[in-house]
């Protein structure tokens, strides 16, 4: 075994979830999301010597951020498509808490309404949050792997959490009507 | 509300803030019943957001490189080292930890070595070398004084002068 293959096979276990979670909220979709997770895979064996193994995180989340991205521009441009496939998203998720409304699991019914409106957030806001609030990452580790000043992490963080807040408000507005 | 205090009040239902800002804000909260209501609301979303648990990756990647093939121990120790950097390091500060304090450790042996009993008694038993090592001078000395000078440097010499005193006595008859 070499050493390429002895690095891969450490970086895969422990970072697998991560990845994964972090293309799922930021796409939204659990098929692509693992599209995303085996392109980051990919990009791993591929750079595995050009990054240091002991900062390999920042890197593994920059990469899978960029490819994230890259999937909703994508998506973008198959606009029409893309529409079809969130209504179906939202009819999904209307479904599963209409029937956990029935069963009374009244926090199980936050916890998806706020997956859910995470989903929402502009893509930026969501990155953050998702990366602070979600993997436990740093401001610091965040600011290294998107890329941004340190101070737009602060803003972008509060700034979701001020529109979750928001959208969950609706949500109960709407309930209560 | 003011901005900036509705700020302080998130990133206290969030965790970020300092145990003071905690206290402060809670205070605050007891006293006015609008920042009470605030923070009740995103303490009961934050509370949310963090108790929503990871979502296991189940895929099997595309790249499986030797994952079932057992590891060599060069492998077992690059992976020990890069996967538990703390325990690595730690386990080094021990290494020269334990190295430095044999070192300092024998030193203080070496030096610390002899007891004063043992100074004492290597002080006497060179003390009795010395003696042995005189008292054989001394004999040596006496020897070449009492016996070898005189039998054998004193006698030949008195006696070659004797001849010679002879030799000399018998001349001046002669020659009267």
């Amino acid at each position: 075994m070499n050493l390429k293959s002895a690095k891969y096979n450490f970086l895969f276990p422990k970072y697998k979830n991560d990845i994964y979670n972090y293309s799922l909220y930021m796409i939204g979709n659990r098929f692509d999301a693992e599209d995303v997770v085996q392109n980051v895979l990919i990009k791993i064996w591929e750079n595995i010597d050009k990054f240091n193994i002991l900062a390999a995180k920042g890197w593994i989340i920059k990469t899978t951020h960029n490819l994230c991205i890259d999937e909703l521009r994508k998506r973008k441009r198959s606009f029409k498509n893309e529409i079809a496939i969130d209504d179906n998203f939202d009819e999904m998720y209307n479904e599963q808490c209409k029937s956990l409304i029935d069963s009374e699991i009244n926090d199980k019914i936050l916890n998806e309404q706020i997956k859910m409106k995470i989903n929402l957030l502009p893509a930026n806001l969501k990155s953050v949050f998702v990366l602070y609030e979600m993997q436990g990452f740093k401001y610091k580790e965040i600011s290294k792997a998107l890329d941004i000043p340190l101070n737009s992490v602060k803003v972008y963080l509060l700034r979701a959490r001020k529109k979750l807040q928001e959208e969950l408000k609706n949500y109960e507005l709407q309930e209560v009507i | 509300m003011n901005e900036k205090l509705k700020d302080r009040i998130i990133c206290v239902a969030y965790g970020d803030a300092s145990f003071l800002e905690k206290f402060k804000i809670n205070r605050l909260a007891s006293k006015d019943e609008e920042v009470k209501q605030i923070l009740e609301e995103y303490c009961k979303i934050a509370k949310t957001v963090h108790s929503i648990t990871k979502e296991e990756y189940t895929e099997k990647p595309k790249i499986r490189v030797f994952i079932n093939e057992p590891k060599s121990v060069f492998e077992e120790i690059y992976l020990i080292i890069i996967g538990k950097p703390l325990i690595s390091f730690a386990a080094a500060v021990l290494l020269v930890f334990a190295i430095s304090f044999s070192i300092i450790n024998n030193k203080e042996l070496s030096y610390d070595g002899y007891s004063i009993a043992e100074v004492e008694k290597a002080n006497l038993e060179v003390k009795q070398a010395l003696q042995i090592v005189n008292s054989i001078f001394t004999k040596t000395e006496n020897k070449i004084k009492h016996e070898i000078f005189r039998e054998e440097v004193s006698k030949p010499l008195n006696e070659g002068m004797n001849t010679i005193n002879k030799l000399f006595k018998k001349e001046k008859k002669n020659e009267i």
